[in-house]
């Protein structure tokens, strides 16, 4: 049993790409259909409707809560499976579903450059963010967060432009947000900024899906940008580090490059979260150490 | 822009949106609508349109202009709302979007030539727009549900009857 799960998972994470471009097809497809008028499914990335089942993006559904002030059944419905996959498996929304990701990464390597940094990303920083977000809503007394939700915007972009022939200023944004984002700011958007993957690893279970580092198997260098899996990392985070979450977005694409090399990043759920914090920093001094001696 | 550009936009834009069927009132339909449009896609005769004014407050709102497709009152939109911005409404009759008004000024059988255009094509059919003297077309408010069929079919350039939402 143990073993299927695991085969099912690597499958998955090979096929990331695959499930991007297809829900970015995904969005192309849902207005072209609803122009034939087959009503099997309606909306976008902020609200969808397969058939009879229903997805809310949570982020507005708390803000609705927050400015309505009252319980919607149908919301708490439509957040149900959206929150269960983030409780399981961390902002799996982000790195396989969020076509803004997809064309962030694109956009990437078409302007390769060789990381000279990564970022440490400051738990209590990253929930501020959210939380002031959330307040910039209660004060524009509307959801605002509208026009930032990347994944809702790029949706509803091609759905006004297929279905309804009319394009807004407001899509702007996604160029802007993506121009600033990748060339400029090396992905501070989806590492810290986003609402809606920050809402999602609220809910993210400790004992979840995630990143899992094994020390004795790291055969490569120990430096932390040279490394294969922090170059391979879309979000310039260093997998080796303990400082990974709440910022991973559990891409696995640092697992899949660990694979030719020591088996030492494994994805998958966490047992036990005390052999989840390697001793990196220590082993860097160790090393320097026996390099003095030598 | 100076305060007589605005003042002058607000007067050409003193019609609100008029919202899908089973909309609640303006003020709180900002505040529950997400702007997911699934109105918008469900709708089979493309009546509901997006409002498109950039970052402000009603951007991304479903919004009804009859004179371009009016609401043919197929009640499709208020289930597929996901918050309660549209109330799920099942008749076609409690519908309240708008009402009907009439400009006596331009309208051709208050000039003397016979039309009955928004007469014949009512769907409350003579209940909520009624022949005055088998002539004069004259709109019943409580019964009027403002779907815009009426300004519509208007053979005059400038409708002579249109649609102004209801301030409920």
């Amino acid at each position: 049993m143990g073993l299927k799960k695991s085969k099912m998972l690597s499958l998955l994470f090979r096929k990331r790409r695959l499930i991007q471009i297809g829900s970015l097809i995904f969005l192309i497809v849902i207005p072209l259909l609803n122009l034939l008028n087959l009503e099997v499914v309606t909306g976008n990335y902020y609200s969808l409707r397969i058939w009879k089942i229903e997805f809310v993006d949570p982020l507005f559904a708390l803000q609705h809560l927050l400015l309505t002030l009252k319980f919607n059944w149908q919301l708490l419905m439509g957040i149900s499976i959206p929150l269960l996959i983030a409780f399981l498996g961390g902002k799996l929304f982000c790195s396989f579903i969020c076509p803004y990701n997809l064309l962030a990464e694109w956009l990437q390597k078409i302007l390769p450059a060789k990381k000279t940094n990564v970022f440490k990303v400051n738990a209590k920083r990253y929930w501020a963010v959210l939380i002031g977000w959330i307040i910039l809503t209660v004060i524009a007394g509307f959801p605002i967060l509208y026009f930032v939700s990347m994944p809702g915007q790029i949706g509803v972009f091609l759905g006004d432009l297929i279905f309804l022939k009319v394009m807004g200023v407001e899509s702007l944004m996604i160029l802007a947000v993506l121009g600033i984002d990748v060339v400029f700011l090396k992905r501070i958007w989806c590492r810290e900024l986003c609402p809606v993957g920050a809402l999602l690893q609220r809910f993210h279970w400790n004992y979840g899906l995630k990143i899992n580092y094994n020390e004795i198997d790291c055969v490569c260098s120990t430096d932390e940008i040279d490394s294969p899996c922090v170059q391979r990392c879309p979000v310039y985070l260093n997998p080796k580090s303990d400082l990974l979450y709440p910022a991973c977005f559990n891409c696995g694409e640092c697992v899949k490059e660990c694979y030719y090399y020591g088996e030492a990043l494994k994805i998958k759920f966490i047992k036990d979260i005390t052999n989840f914090e390697p001793n990196f920093k220590q082993r860097k001094e160790e090393q320097t150490i026996n390099k003095e001696e030598a | 822009m100076s305060w007589f550009e605005k003042f002058l936009n607000k007067v050409a834009d003193y019609r609100q949106p008029l919202r899908p069927p089973g909309a609640i009132n303006e003020k709180d339909f900002l505040q529950h609508c997400i702007r997911c449009r699934r109105c918008v896609e469900i709708c089979p005769y493309q009546s509901i349109k997006v409002v498109k004014s950039g970052l402000g407050k009603k951007s991304g709102t479903p919004v009804i202009i009859p004179r371009q497709e009016p609401c043919y009152l197929c009640m499709k939109c208020p289930p597929e709302c996901p918050t309660d911005a549209l109330q799920p409404i099942v008749q076609k009759e409690q519908v309240r979007m708008g009402v009907a008004k009439i400009n006596q000024d331009t309208c051709l059988p208050y000039m003397g030539i016979i039309c009955r255009a928004c007469y014949e094509r009512c769907p409350i059919y003579t209940e909520a727009i009624i022949l005055k003297d088998e002539i004069y077309p004259v709109v019943v408010e409580e019964k009027c549900v403002g779907c815009g069929i009426c300004e519509n079919v208007c053979p005059n350039e400038e409708p002579s009857i249109v649609v102004i939402k209801r301030e409920n």
